[in-house]
């Protein structure tokens, strides 16, 4: 089969898996012959047509499986076309677009081609080969295959920048009804043997700079949005202790495409790209804000407002928190701001030493007040003196429902003064 | 009101900084009006001294975050970016390390918000920038940034490129950066008239690329169709994170061989 043709299938059959990201690893190549880098900020190189950045190469290697997934198109049962890729190919491939500065890595997963453990070795052989033969230096992320022993995924783990097991449905019983094949035991223990890799092997780096790297860009998965009955708060608690628990780096939110026809699957008309943004906007505020899912949701009402995002949300309902005085709050009741985000809070600490902040000097410093203002106090004083009603600010806050989801946003890095990148080594004190 | 003349280069204006008084113009050669009346006018040349200095003071004071912002302030080069890195210099020797806090210095604001717009388009150009392999084995990539941040780029492609040959060509500004075997040097090269058109392949004349290009061409343009999810296609999302000017670059946005013959025998016709 020519090659053009199987990388249209074998990516054809990756793109539902919604991780991009290429950050978090930063790995260096001054060796003679050597290639290539891991940027810390990661690097978007390229959108689809979906909008969804593409910074990595994402294919599998091959698509005969033989499991029979109800939500996966790859299924055995599926009547459609199938291809594998050789090592070389694959190989080359990854060099040819890493040289043209097409992508920033390589993502490789695989169906499941005879045994977890002969898939697994295909796909080590790969990055062996990128990593040991042809000095490729740049980003991987691998998928471990479910049910692979645990010493491929010892070996890959110390090749590799990123390693990732797939949950894909976001309970034991949707797991039992919609992926029989699979077991719960075989994602979760691989999971947390790599969790604890890191963990130990990122301690011992602290005493000795040369133990080896081992997935040091962190460890992922992905959860299928409406595939299965599960709530938003299920979800939400299920990636609160895959954080905690695991020791994760990223929790993927896939809307279910319907791409087979199955009595045990739902049919929906359109892929649930709203609540798949919610989520992640909810994912955001667990990592980054300093919220708990019991805060979020709870079993009361354990779905997300479509009008509303998650901050604003639980802000409306909890009133009595504001507002807030920005000259004098501290970070964390600051971040609980709607509108305000991490780099306008990391500012406005900053800024405040020296300046006392009033809504003008807010704006000049690029904070956003559409949203903010609502909940802000600058020495005691609002922005309009009306506006501190709940019915008002709801008002202001509801995204019309037109609005299409910016899902590709999250992944692309921000740049911020502080946080410039390295500039180009120069003579020492010229210009 | 007086002025301030200097040639344009990074190295002038670091000699020219600690002369600076505030309600001075500094004008660069081919910016602003040749002459004005009854006005004061002096010209500052590079001292290589001098300038050293102005850098060492401005990285023991500000320490080299201040530093760097200040020359990707400079290298944005929008109008009226002197008199704001006057403020700048004046407000690094008066606070140190945290001048750039001092949002009510207007000259600070300009700074900071002009070192911005480098860094944006440094990092939009380090994932948009396609390299093309050329008859003679060099991987050329040509671009026009809204900023001149070569310097910046080709420090990020040293790191990555390894011991490969390359070259990455600012078609606006004329100036191209030339790395082998790791060292990399700058130059003056025009570009031929079809390539400021359109760098796309079948535009150029023959042998000026190498024959396996298109191959790989048209194995990222496939790899890109294939990749969009067709019932989550959003042309407009697609648009924010790539907008037009960027397009004339990126081979992926170009047509497949074959893939709209419509379009194609269309276009025909009207040319």
């Amino acid at each position: 089969m020519e090659l053009e043709r199987k990388l249209a299938i074998l990516a054809d059959a990756a793109k539902y898996d919604a991780s991009c990201s290429s950050s978090g690893s930063k790995r260096a190549s001054q060796a003679k012959g050597a290639v290539g880098n891991a940027h810390a900020s990661g690097i978007c190189h390229s959108w689809a047509d979906d909008g969804r950045c593409i910074s990595l190469l994402k294919i599998l290697f091959s698509n005969v499986c033989v499991y029979d997934c109800a939500y996966c198109l790859n299924r055995r049962s599926n009547d459609v076309p199938r291809a594998t890729f050789t090592v070389d190919e694959v190989v080359d491939l990854t060099m040819g677009f890493y040289k043209r500065n097409y992508i920033e890595g390589l993502f490789l997963s695989s169906a499941v081609m005879g045994t977890p453990d002969a898939t697994m070795e295909k796909l080590l052989e790969v990055v062996s080969k990128l990593r040991l033969q042809r000095g490729y230096h740049g980003y991987i992320h691998m998928k471990s295959i479910p049910g692979a022993s645990l010493e491929l995924v010892r070996r890959t783990g110390l090749l590799v920048d990123r390693m990732s097991v797939n949950i894909e449905l976001p309970s034991e019983g949707s797991l039992k009804v919609l992926a029989p094949e699979k077991e719960k035991k075989n994602i979760l223990t691989p999971m947390a043997y790599i969790g604890k890799g890191i963990r130990e092997l990122a301690l011992e780096r602290k005493k000795s700079l040369r133990t080896p790297l081992f997935v040091p860009a962190g460890q992922s998965t992905q959860l299928i949005v409406g595939a299965s009955p599960e709530s938003d708060l299920q979800i939400l608690r299920l990636a609160e202790g895959l954080y905690g628990g695991y020791n994760l780096k990223r929790v993927y939110y896939s809307a279910y495409v319907p791409v087979n026809r199955d009595h045990r699957l739902p049919v929906p008309l359109k892929p649930p790209l709203r609540r798949e943004h919610r989520l992640y906007q909810a994912d955001w505020l667990l990592r980054y804000y300093g919220f708990k899912a019991c805060e979020l949701l709870d079993e009361g009402r354990p779905d997300f407002d479509p009008l509303l995002d998650p901050k604003a949300h639980w802000a409306l309902r909890n009133m009595h928190f504001f507002p807030v005085e920005v000259n004098t709050a501290d970070r964390e009741s600051l971040l609980r701001v709607p509108g305000l985000g991490v780099q306008s809070v990391k500012r406005i600490l900053r800024i405040r030493r020296t300046l006392s902040l009033d809504f003008e000097t807010l704006r000049k410093i690029g904070v956003v007040l559409k949203r903010a203002r609502y909940f802000l106090t600058c020495n005691g004083r609002m922005y309009e003196p009306f506006s501190f009603r709940e019915g008002v600010i709801r008002e202001a806050l509801v995204e019309p429902e037109e609005r299409q989801t910016p899902t590709g946003r999250l992944f692309f890095p921000r740049l911020r003064s502080g946080d410039l990148p390295l500039p180009l080594s120069m003579p020492k004190g010229g210009g | 009101m007086r002025i301030l003349r200097y040639d344009g280069r990074f190295e002038s204006l670091l000699t020219l900084l600690p002369q600076w008084e505030r309600g001075e113009r500094i004008i660069p050669d081919g910016g602003g009006p040749v002459a004005f009346l009854g006005v004061m006018e002096r010209r500052v040349e590079a001292n290589p001294i001098e300038a050293a200095e102005t850098t060492r003071t401005l990285r023991e004071r500000g320490g080299e975050t201040l530093f760097r912002l200040l020359r990707y302030a400079f290298f944005s080069e929008l109008p009226g970016r002197e008199e704001a890195l006057g403020e700048f210099y004046q407000a690094v020797l008066r606070f140190g390390r945290e001048a750039d806090r001092h949002y009510e210095l207007p000259g600070v604001v300009k700074t900071v918000e002009m070192a911005k717009r480098t860094g944006r388009d440094v990092h939009r150009w380090k994932g948009f920038l396609r390299f093309r392999l050329l008859g003679d084995g060099v991987f050329y990539a040509p671009f026009e940034p809204d900023h001149n941040i070569l310097p910046f780029l080709t420090a990020h492609f040293r790191k990555r490129l390894g011991d490969q040959e390359w070259m990455v060509h600012d078609l606006k500004r004329s100036i191209a950066a030339l790395c082998r075997e790791g060292r990399v040097g700058y130059a003056r090269v025009e570009a031929p008239g079809w390539l400021l058109r359109s760098p796309s392949l079948r535009d150029a004349p023959d042998g000026f690329y190498a024959e396996e290009e298109e191959r790989f061409q048209d194995l990222w343009k496939g790899f890109f169709r294939s990749i969009a999810i067709e019932s989550r296609k959003n042309l407009k999302l697609q648009r924010q994170f790539m907008p037009k000017k960027y397009q004339k670059y990126l081979l992926e946005k170009e047509e497949l061989p074959g893939a709209s013959p419509a379009k194609g025998l269309k276009r025909g016709f009207e040319g």
